[in-house]
């Protein structure tokens, strides 16, 4: 197995990240836990819009890390994060499934409604409110569209992924995942009819 | 009054009913760009030119899309909002997650429970199933056996019928030569312990096929309710 400190790496947080891994995978415990403090925001912020749920959204990103933790070897080089975001994405999914199992337990609207888009500096408090508003709006509708789709759709038009890794990701091909993120779109429209006003003004 | 809303209703509700009649797919695909057959494009293209509702959907989605990629990424998340809990491990979880020993340590690099674990998933059932069904049979065969079936019966016959023959030819020869006495006696003997020799070979032969096949079973079944609560493991591919 390769030694991950002896790859050339320019970008500081990718050594370091794998630096950690490599200590990791030799038994340090604490190396590993020094990368879930770096990455558990992140990967809980991807993952609560994937599943609204807090707590399943909670229990997603602690399987990804035991699964990580587990599957330390399985790393091939690369980038940490993307490496750990695969694992998560996958987790989520499992936790929607989970959920599918469960259909008469839906997810409860505007579930992760705090966190609103930075506003700009010389923003008025009208459109702040708006803003704020619109995010409101946005957040409820997506509470409600099928899972596949709220998937597609978060790692495409939220989080940039392109239609071939999600396809990888999702385990479905480019065209599903077309299908999948336009019919979001049409459902989040469907859903947000009567408030497409705040979102021309 | 009626009739003058009825009037103006009228042209909203024909232009409904045309657009109920457009792909609203097709438009969602020609907003996002997704269209690659020109011919496609240029159908998506003219409807939403020809019809207003289509129009209004058109612009709608591209608004949803907008506020969507507005909405923040994760990474934007988590810059000013902190996950709800702590997310570290603790030594027990890692113990658990991997193996001390470095015999158990080699085993998880090779991945061996992983993919015992996926095999099971995998083939445990078509498996396990079809042991089942030989140690059913088997079971079948070696109670048969043991309790003295039609097929133990015909073995015993078979065994015993030659000796017997021989047996009566031996009788006749004897009378024919008038001096030997009792001949069938020696050859009955005979024939007895033929039987007897072949009755415990059988029944050995029983107790052991009954053994293996209700191991069998045994095995045949746990393999079945092992796939059927296997592990799905998250799979955490190398794709970086």
């Amino acid at each position: 197995m390769e030694d991950l400190r002896a790859t050339t790496v320019e970008d500081p947080v990718q050594r370091r990240d794998l630096i950690l891994l490599e200590r990791a995978r030799e038994g340090d415990l604490d190396a590993f836990n020094d990368l879930v403090v770096v990455y558990q925001d992140f990967l809980f912020a991807l993952v609560v819009r994937m599943v609204p749920d807090r707590d399943q959204a909670s229990d997603a990103v602690q399987e990804a890390f035991f699964s990580a933790y587990r599957n330390l070897d399985g790393f091939r080089g690369g980038s940490v994060r993307s490496w750990l975001s695969r694992i998560t994405i996958n987790a989520a999914m499992d936790a929607q499934r989970l959920k599918k199992r469960r259909p008469a337990d839906p997810y409860p609207e505007l579930e992760d409604d705090t966190w609103q888009p930075p506003a700009d500096a010389s923003a008025d408090p009208v459109t702040t409110s708006l803003t704020a508003e619109r995010h409101r709006a946005l957040n409820a509708a997506m509470a409600r569209i099928t899972d596949d789709q709220r998937t597609a759709i978060v790692l495409y038009d939220v989080e940039g992924y392109d239609y071939a890794e999600i396809a990888s990701l999702t385990g479905v091909s480019i065209g599903t995942v077309k299908s999948r993120i336009h019919r979001g779109r049409l459902a989040l429209r469907g859903l947000l009819a009567d408030r497409m006003d705040l979102f021309r003004g | 009054m009626a009739d003058q809303d009825r009037g103006s209703d009228d042209p909203r509700l024909a232009a409904a009913a045309r657009h109920a009649l457009h792909d609203e797919e097709l438009i969602a695909a020609f907003a996002a760009g997704d269209i690659d057959d020109s011919a496609e494009a240029e159908r998506a293209r003219s409807v939403v030119q020809r019809c207003a509702m289509c129009r209004e959907l058109h612009d709608d989605l591209l608004l949803v899309r907008g506020a969507l990629q507005a909405s923040g990424s994760a990474a934007q998340r988590a810059a000013t909002r902190s996950a709800p809990r702590d997310f570290r491990l603790t030594a027990e979880d890692a113990a658990r997650l991997r193996p001390g020993s470095p015999v158990a340590r080699l085993g998880a690099r090779l991945g061996w429970r992983d993919r015992l674990g996926v095999g099971i998933v995998a083939f445990g059932r078509p498996l396990g199933a079809g042991l089942a069904t030989l140690g059913v049979a088997g079971l079948l065969i070696g109670s048969l056996v043991l309790s003295g079936s039609p097929m133990s019966l015909l073995a015993g016959a078979g065994a015993s019928s030659a000796p017997a023959a021989e047996g009566t030819a031996s009788a006749a020869e004897a009378s024919n030569r008038a001096g030997a006495t009792e001949p069938g006696e020696t050859t009955r003997d005979t024939g007895l312990g033929v039987n007897a020799q072949s009755g415990g070979s059988s029944s050995a032969a029983g107790l052991l096929l009954f053994g293996g096949s209700a191991a069998l079973l045994v095995v045949g079944v746990g393999l079945v309710i092992a796939s059927r609560r296997g592990p799905q493991p998250i799979s955490a591919g190398p794709g970086n």
